[in-house]
């Protein structure tokens, strides 16, 4: 049997000794585009953060096609949230592209011809290309998301995880990232998508993890995208679920 | 001697040999040395907003440079460094380790360590002067690290300034898309396994380093300056990182030389002259940067105020000819009456269509061009479409809609408009049954 690309073990993770990740236990089949979903505060992040190998587990473990992630980093594509960087830094549209490259240069080796030319495509992909010579602060909500994306297409990895990247975006930026999450499945790549709104959950992806700081439930959208698993996730939200009734009423009466 | 004279003296010494000319040339070789090393680590340490530690590590050398003096029993040079490096080194890793072992934040955690390293310092210099003549005789010039003097500047510190620009050079040119990422996005550098602290640990080496370096120079006290003021000014200047380390490396070097020649001419202190040139650069960018600027922001406002002034009265006139009136020359009582105000206003306005290419004023008339007809017409046709667009999607009643789209109108794009036909199904009356004029797409220049 292969390896799958993540398999997460018995993990556990606290901060400050209080725990915010309980007992997950996962295996992303090869290809998935999953949705993470869950309330505020589920973990949803640290899930992708501790993948990555970003934080001390308190216990189990993570593999990435059955290696520890710091021996399979080139594999993983990491998109953070837009707000963890300063967007005042001096650096042009298509320099922070180029980053993607880096993680396959290694330390000491300058981006050649060919990096300019993946970097280029992928701005291309998000539809950027005017915007090559920008300096990054001078971009929308919306275009700064896209060349997160573009940065991770260059980095060309088999496995990608995103931190909401449809948070806070355009119409045009949701659009290109639903496309380019479509063609990256196509491509046979295995996706994790932390995602917060449930009326768009179940037409994005193909599986769903169901997380409030325990697994809730993992698999294909059909199964889990149901009133008795979402309300078990998402607990006393009312509001939410009340969303979520009407996201299920829509899909059920096969409106897509 | 005069003013002239003086300048003259400086630059024919550059030149000269002798003792004072030599000292003049290691004078101005140390501080262009040091500004430029400090204005090219500087640039990252600033973006990594370490500024603060750059201003602790220059207090906290002080009991190293007191410390060497009191092994060494003289003031050898290569003791001296010695010393205020391990000292720096060790309020570093004091600082990290206080504010990384407790609730106590870094900033806090930078002043505990800067005032007890520098507290310390002077309590060793002053012991010094106490230990008896042997020790105290030695110690004159001591205080030359205090506030900086280049005229005792040797060839051994200019090996040392020397070194530590190819070391800092070196490594910050062969670290430097790692290190630059580091900064810019610390998540994305993680998962990509770069070792991030390990950048950060070897900044601060370097900081000593370049610290301990320049001390005679600016000493202790205003060391910092170079390290934060010329990068601060090339941040301003440039929206490229290697443009603004470069650029940094040059006022720095530039501060330096111009420092000591001020002292020269008019003996007011080379570190002074050096602060005090470095801030009255970061004055004129701060005031003329042409993006980041206050007169090239007020100066692209001035500009965006005229287009929306312009387009106001393009859009008035195009009210008027709606209801079969002139359009081409409208005489400005009309367009007064339109616009609700007094003639002599509308007048003082229209004139800021001169020079638009979209109209003029002529005969107490506002003459529109074609193209400003047909600016008139896209405008319009921007502003109805995003009062439909808010009535029917943010359920806005009619009589709320007007003010929103008399700000927006003159933000629509080419490509917006289209979506909000696509969006609208091309509806050819607004929330106020007027007709929407229709596009041909064109007149969007100005």
């Amino acid at each position: 049997m292969t390896a799958s690309p993540i398999e997460i073990h018995d993990l556990t993770v606290s901060y400050d000794q209080k725990p915010v990740l309980w007992n997950i236990d996962i295996e992303i089949p090869e290809g998935a585009l999953v949705g993470i979903i869950g309330p505020n505060g589920a973990g949803k992040s640290t899930l992708l953060k501790s993948v990555m190998g970003l934080l001390d587990l308190s216990s189990g473990w993570v593999k990435i096609y059955g290696e520890p992630i710091e021996r399979q980093r080139a594999t993983v594509g990491y998109i953070p949230q837009r707000e963890e960087v300063d967007w005042d830094f001096p650096i042009t549209v298509s320099d922070l592209v180029l980053m993607g490259r880096y993680g396959h240069l290694g330390l000491l080796r300058r981006p050649a011809a060919a990096d300019r030319e993946i970097a280029a495509q992928a701005l291309e992909k998000v539809g950027m290309t005017a915007f090559a010579d920008r300096q990054i602060s001078n971009l929308s909500g919306g275009q700064q998301q896209r060349i997160f994306l573009a940065r991770a297409l260059a980095q060309e990895s088999r496995v990608y995880l995103m931190d909401e990247p449809f948070a806070g975006v355009d119409a045009t930026t949701e659009k290109t990232i639903v496309k380019l999450l479509e063609q990256m499945r196509s491509e046979k790549r295995t996706l994790l998508v932390v995602h917060h709104d449930l009326q768009t959950a179940s037409e994005y992806f193909d599986h769903l993890l169901l997380l409030n700081r325990r697994l809730v439930a993992f698999g294909p959208t059909g199964e889990v995208f149901t009133e008795d698993l979402l309300r078990k996730t998402y607990g006393g939200h009312l509001t939410v679920l009340s969303q979520a009734g009407e996201a299920i009423r829509q899909s059920k009466s096969g409106k897509k | 001697m005069s003013f002239v004279e003086l300048t003259g003296e400086f630059f024919s010494s550059l030149l000269g040999h002798g003792d004072a000319a030599q000292a003049t040339i290691n004078a101005v070789l140390g501080a262009c040395l040091a500004g430029l090393t400090c204005g090219v680590l500087g640039s990252f340490i600033t973006l990594r907003r370490m500024s603060l530690f750059a201003d602790m590590l220059g207090h906290a050398v002080l009991p190293g440079v007191a410390a060497g003096f009191i092994i060494a029993g003289s003031k050898s040079t290569p003791a001296l460094l010695l010393g205020s490096l391990a000292a720096g080194l060790l309020a570093a890793l004091l600082t990290r380790a206080i504010s990384s072992h407790s609730r106590i934040k870094e900033d806090a955690s930078l002043g505990i360590t800067l005032s007890l390293f520098y507290a310390v310092g002077i309590w060793l210099l002053s012991w010094i002067t106490r230990a008896g003549p042997e020790l105290s005789s030695q110690a004159s010039g001591l205080n030359h690290y205090l506030f900086g003097n280049p005229a005792i500047i040797q060839v051994i510190d200019l090996v040392f300034l020397a070194s530590a620009a190819v070391v800092i050079g070196a490594v910050l040119g062969l670290f430097f898309k790692e290190v630059s990422a580091s900064i810019f996005d610390p998540s994305f550098a993680d998962s990509i396994g770069l070792p991030r602290n390990l950048f950060d640990n070897l900044l601060l080496i370097l900081l000593t380093l370049v610290i301990v370096v320049s001390l005679k120079i600016l000493g202790v006290i205003l060391v910092a300056a170079l390290l934060v003021i010329p990068p601060a000014t090339a941040y301003l200047l440039t929206d490229k990182l290697k443009r603004m380390v470069l650029l940094s490396a040059a006022l720095g070097a530039l501060a330096g030389f111009g420092g000591v020649y001020l002292d020269f001419v008019f003996g007011i202190g080379v570190g002074p002259a050096i602060v005090c040139l470095s801030f009255l650069g970061l004055m004129g960018a701060f005031l003329g940067a042409p993006h980041h600027g206050i007169l090239g922001r007020y100066l692209s406002h001035r500009k965006l105020a005229l287009k929306t002034l312009r387009e106001n009265l393009l859009t008035s006139a195009w009210r008027i000819g709606e209801r079969g009136g002139e359009l081409l020359a409208i005489p400005i009582g009309d367009l007064a009456n339109e616009r609700g105000e007094e003639p002599s206003a509308t007048r003082l306005l229209a004139r800021h269509m001169n020079g638009s290419g979209w109209g003029r004023l002529e005969n107490d008339r506002l003459i529109l061009t074609s193209l400003g007809q047909e600016r008139a017409r896209t405008l319009m046709r921007g502003h109805r479409l995003w009062e439909i667009f808010l009535q029917r999607e943010a359920s806005l009643a009619p009589d709320h809609v007007h003010a929103g789209a008399e700000e927006i109108e003159h933000f629509l794009d080419a490509e917006t408009v289209r979506e909000l036909e696509e969006l609208l199904d091309n509806p050819e009356t607004d929330p106020h049954g007027k007709a929407i004029p229709p596009g041909s797409g064109e007149g969007e220049t100005r």
